[in-house]
């Protein structure tokens, strides 16, 4: 661990760039770099070694704008196609995600009733489209139009949460498979409406491991979300419920977490391996306007403690081309 | 699941035991026998086979007096102190009578007793007997004195096909964990009363000491596991951070009770049941309101479980 630390410091001095810890296990603001250029390659390893100690790593102030994000992101792997779901990235920018609740209503209608605004497609805790069998590596979402206060969003350290369970839990979690799905169990997501149609016609469904293994630092995450993990494998209803409810609230824990507040050129790049993260809670109420756009790096399929990898139960892998015939539409 | 009737059937008939099972997984009445009377060896060894087939098994009115009751539980081993820190009946330290009525007006007295694992409307809640020592009893013997004329069951749960129940990655689980079993909640109070101590496996004691217990114990006569922590006595998991303790204990307590474990009964005077203590929860149906209930209870001793 301090070696580690004393490595990061190091290549941060190197690649003159600042390193400001937000919280005790999660999350680092860098300074001094001007993402919007090409990177020099001590830069790239630097943040690489951040994402690997750090989890997610922010840049404030930043001037991005689709090209230059895309080419930001490409610095550290091929991006995916927007969104599997999405139908309308902007011309031009097939690899954007646009994080907006207008463009959300548009496609697919809101009750507001129901839900009064939506600010992401899915609320609660998630890490990015593990309903695909190879869930990106990563995740690079910059701010445009963000409130002045609320909108917060908050990411939590998967490996804390795997590393703080009692060692008989984690020998019992390390065994466990589980299926993840749009509109998942306890998503949130209604069985009617237009978007959960368009699940319903163009499935996506992955069994993952409970653990897993990461790729680049060998650490164990619980690699379970509330969004897409629908059921236990190989449990029954009832203990697969009860398992999920145990491992959902623990990995909200607060220790293992930190909350970001956007500003204009806000730029948040997370270990999508590692992480789980909360959107916005508190601006349902509100009438503003927050407009985010997201890239993701190609993931590759999850590896479990035991070397089996990911199964893909229904769909493809989620790579640079859109998934679905209607996608492209 | 394992039912009843899947189970080997022993030699009841050979001694013409007149047995109903009760439920698909347990408990069964044994009628027409004369419980006053000494029993035939072949007898008592029928009653012990019914017993770990069934983990609970009625005599129905057998009418028995204290010294008749306890009489008839010797016949199948040794008997225990009424209860670690509550006396016995006059003449007759094994026996642990429960007026129930009395039982609130010692839970208005000192509090903590006897409400700890009370139900709302005067029952008890689900527990195995006397966990919180290091031998726990093997099986009790209960005699209905005064029952209400309506209410007042009592239901079991067979601790073995609730393990039974489970997938197997959850009895990976638990096979390997350590329960801490704490009587002093409940008794501590009372057992400060009592001027002599307390007194369990021949050995005074002036202090409630938790103990550890198998998570899953296995049945010393059958080689079965089973499930071995309650609600009334089990603290936590040894081995599990709180928050993860309370979780398991809540969930193997939901799981454990489910109805398909279950048998309810209900009694008349002058029933006898009697429960394998190794296998088995049960819990006091809390619905008879100021209604009289009185029962007397004789426990058998018990080993260590592993």
């Amino acid at each position: 661990m301090t070696n580690a630390t004393q490595s990061i410091e190091e290549r941060a001095a190197e690649a003159g760039i600042t390193f400001t810890p937000l919280a005790g296990r999660i999350g680092v603001e860098i300074g001094g770099t001007d993402i919007a250029r090409p990177l020099p390659e001590p830069v790239v390893e630097a943040i690489r070694a951040a994402l690997d100690e750090w989890k997610v790593v922010f840049f404030r102030g930043q001037r991005l704008d689709h090209g230059s994000q895309i080419a930001f992101g490409r610095q550290f792997g091929e991006l995916t196609y927007a969104h599997p779901h999405d139908d309308h990235p902007p011309e031009g920018h097939p690899e954007i995600y646009t994080v907006d609740p207008r463009r959300f209503s548009t496609q697919y209608g809101v009750d507001r009733k129901e839900q009064q605004r939506r600010y992401s497609y899915t609320s609660g805790w998630h890490t990015d489209v593990t309903p695909a069998v190879n869930p990106p590596a990563g995740s690079i979402l910059r701010a445009d139009v963000v409130p002045e206060f609320g909108g917060d969003t908050t990411f939590t350290n998967l490996v804390a949460a795997y590393e703080s369970l009692s060692e008989p839990v984690r020998r019992f979690v390390d065994t466990l498979w589980a299926e993840h799905r749009y509109g998942a169990n306890s998503s949130g997501i209604g069985r009617t409406g237009a978007y959960s149609a368009r699940i319903g016609q163009n499935s996506l469904v992955a069994n993952h491991p409970v653990v897993r293994v990461h790729p680049r630092t060998g650490e164990r995450a619980l690699f379970v979300n509330p969004v897409f993990t629908d059921h236990i494998l190989d449990v029954e209803p009832l203990e697969s419920r009860w398992i999920l409810e145990h491992l959902f609230a623990h990995l909200s824990h607060p220790e293992f977490t930190v909350r970001f507040h956007w500003e204009p050129g806000s730029v948040a790049f997370w270990d999508n391996r590692a992480t789980a993260h909360l959107g916005p809670q508190d601006i349902g109420h509100l009438d503003v306007e927050r407009v985010l756009h997201r890239i993701t790096l190609i993931g590759e399929v999850p590896v479990g403690v035991d070397g089996r990898e990911s199964q893909l139960v229904e769909g493809v892998p989620f790579r640079s081309t859109a998934l679905f015939a209607s996608a492209s539409n | 699941m394992t039912t009843i009737a899947d189970r080997a059937v022993g030699n009841e008939a050979d001694v013409d035991l007149d047995i109903v099972p009760l439920s698909g997984v347990i408990g069964a009445q044994i009628r027409g026998l004369d419980l006053k009377a000494p029993l035939a060896r072949a007898a008592v060894d029928a009653i012990r086979r019914a017993l770990l087939r069934y983990r609970v098994i009625f005599f129905p009115e057998a009418h028995l007096d204290a010294a008749q009751h306890v009489a008839f539980a010797r016949q199948f081993g040794e008997l225990t102190p009424a209860h670690p820190v509550i006396p016995g009946i006059e003449g007759h330290p094994e026996v642990f009578e429960i007026d129930y009525s009395a039982a609130r007006q010692l839970a208005v007295a000192y509090g903590d007793v006897a409400r700890q694992n009370a139900t709302a409307g005067g029952g008890i809640s689900w527990h195995t007997d006397v966990t919180f020592v290091e031998r726990p009893p093997l099986g009790s013997i209960l005699n209905a004195v005064v029952i209400p004329e309506s209410g007042g069951d009592t239901m079991w749960t067979n601790q073995v096909a609730a393990y039974e129940g489970l997938s197997a990655p959850i009895r990976d689980l638990l096979d390997g964990l350590t329960a801490v079993h704490d009587g002093a909640p409940q008794f501590a109070s009372l057992l400060a009363q009592l001027p002599e101590g307390g007194e369990w496996d021949d050995k005074p004691f002036r202090d409630l000491r938790p103990v550890e217990h198998p998570v899953v114990r296995t049945h010393p006569e059958t080689g079965e596991r089973s499930l071995f922590v309650n609600p009334g006595f089990t603290s936590h998991v040894k081995e599990l951070s709180r928050p993860e303790s309370d979780n398991l204990l809540a969930f193997l307590y939901a799981h454990s009770t489910k109805p398909e474990y279950t048998v309810r009964y209900h009694w008349r005077a002058g029933d006898i049941g009697f429960w394998d203590n190794r296998a088995t929860q049960h819990s006091v149906v809390g619905d008879y309101g100021t209604q009289h209930r009185v029962i007397q209870r004789v426990t058998l001793r018990g080993d260590a479980p592993y």
